[in-house]
């Protein structure tokens, strides 16, 4: 069975700001996302430090596909994404330090961020420097919507407060639980379900192993004899 | 079976998960080159402006090796010297509560000129009444600073520890450094 399904860069972009965003519907990335989506500033910030480690991970992963071998995969993205965001990192210090004191730990551990590791998995090592470029700014971007549309409501209710300029009318009926870890959960929860609202039924809702369900069915010339595809018929056999 | 070794798929690995590592290293020594002489600057614009609001007056601070000067009190925890003179000091003591780290601003006069605290576990606030006491006392007149009433064992210690920065003042002072 051939995928011919095209993606353009504007499906691409698209993909991971809202059908795949990969904070409200992967439910990846969930830890920076509720430590530092407190304030404006600090999500802006998180999202697109993170974005900049995407593109250039995916980029240099995408070169370099054909080169590493599979026994040593994962070990080299982590060295390539840890070198990036040690490069961020030390520019930040450099440049811009108000913003490193302000993201704190929470820089370093882009390293270990499941979005940055996951599309180097599930899409740099199998697609063209082009696409994984894009599909690094488009789960960038999803990421930094994501963070700075909690941040928006977790500063503006909860410290009365928006972008660090104080809102003087709200500043009596600002509710201080939604800057804590329980009050973001909560509006994680809200965000996670107003994003199934928007989307449904323009994203997979079923995990599918088959050709349908995997990113590189439109390159791919394996033709279903991969090894997910044969593990989705064996399940269908057992069933 | 050298050449079995050679062309085995855990070579490869090696070579090339090492050599990802080698140009990572370079890119970061690259990069660490540029950007150290920025960061530096930046710590030390960002201690001496820390250091400022104890002495105002002062621009520019050196850091003094206080492992040389034997004599000073066990509170004085570090130490720098500034270009009018002066010093300022950082002391860490026990209160009513442990951690009570104080910063004293000291002229080439000996007189404190500013005094304020950086860590106590006191009620918030509270601290800022210490450090005012204390300006513009010298060697002579530190032991007649009044203590704050509700507060009486930490701010006996605050003023215990701005009279040990008085003190290493003059010490170092006397030693020309």
């Amino acid at each position: 069975m051939t995928m011919e399904k095209k993606c353009s860069a504007k499906d691409l972009i698209l993909n991971g700001i809202l059908f795949e965003n990969p904070v409200f519907v992967l439910v990846l990335g969930t830890c920076p996302t509720l430590a530092v989506s407190t304030t404006l500033l600090g999500a802006i910030s998180m999202g697109l430090a993170a974005m900049v480690v995407l593109m250039c991970s995916n980029a240099v992963i995408s070169l370099l596909r054909k080169v590493i071998p599979d026994t040593v995969r994962i070990p080299c993205y982590i060295v390539v994404i840890a070198a990036f965001v040690t490069l961020v990192q030390m520019i930040m210090h450099a440049y811009l330090p108000d913003l490193y004191e302000l993201l704190g730990i929470y820089l370093a551990l882009i390293t270990v961020n499941c979005i940055i590791l996951g599309r180097a998995e599930m899409y740099a090592n199998k697609n063209s420097v082009g696409k994984s470029v894009l599909d690094g700014l488009g789960m960038g971007l999803g990421f930094t919507v994501a963070l700075a549309l909690m941040a928006t409501v977790r500063e503006v209710l909860g410290s009365a407060t928006f972008f660090g300029i104080a809102i003087p009318f709200l500043e009596p009926f600002k509710i201080a639980f939604l800057q804590q870890a329980p009050g973001g959960f909560f509006v994680f929860g809200l965000m996670i379900a107003l994003t199934s609202f928007v989307t449904k039924g323009k994203y997979p809702k079923k995990k599918s192993f088959s050709c349908e369900g995997c990113p590189s069915a439109a390159v791919c010339k394996s033709h279903g004899a991969c090894e997910c595809a044969s593990a989705d018929e064996k399940k269908g056999d057992e069933a | 079976m050298m050449a079995n070794l050679l062309k085995s798929k855990y070579t490869k690995s090696v070579i090339v998960l090492a050599v990802i590592c080698l140009i990572s290293a370079l890119l970061l020594a690259v990069v660490n080159f540029v950007t150290a002489p920025v960061i530096e600057a930046a710590e030390k614009e960002a201690t001496n402006k820390a250091l400022r609001e104890v002495r105002a007056d002062a621009n520019d601070f050196t850091a003094l090796d206080l492992t040389a000067h034997t004599d000073l009190d066990a509170s004085v925890t570090e130490g720098y010297s500034d270009d009018l003179g002066g010093y300022v000091f950082k002391l860490s003591t026990t209160g009513f509560n442990p951690g009570l780290v104080i910063l004293v601003g000291i002229d080439e006069n000996g007189v404190v000129r500013g005094a304020k605290c950086l860590a106590s576990g006191e009620t918030l606030g509270a601290e800022k009444t210490y450090g005012e006491s204390t300006v513009g006392a010298d060697l002579g007149t530190i032991d007649t600073v009044a203590t704050v009433s509700g507060v009486t064992k930490t701010t006996l210690a605050y003023r215990n520890a701005v009279k040990a920065a008085l003190e290493a003042a003059k010490i170092i002072g006397e030693k020309g450094e």
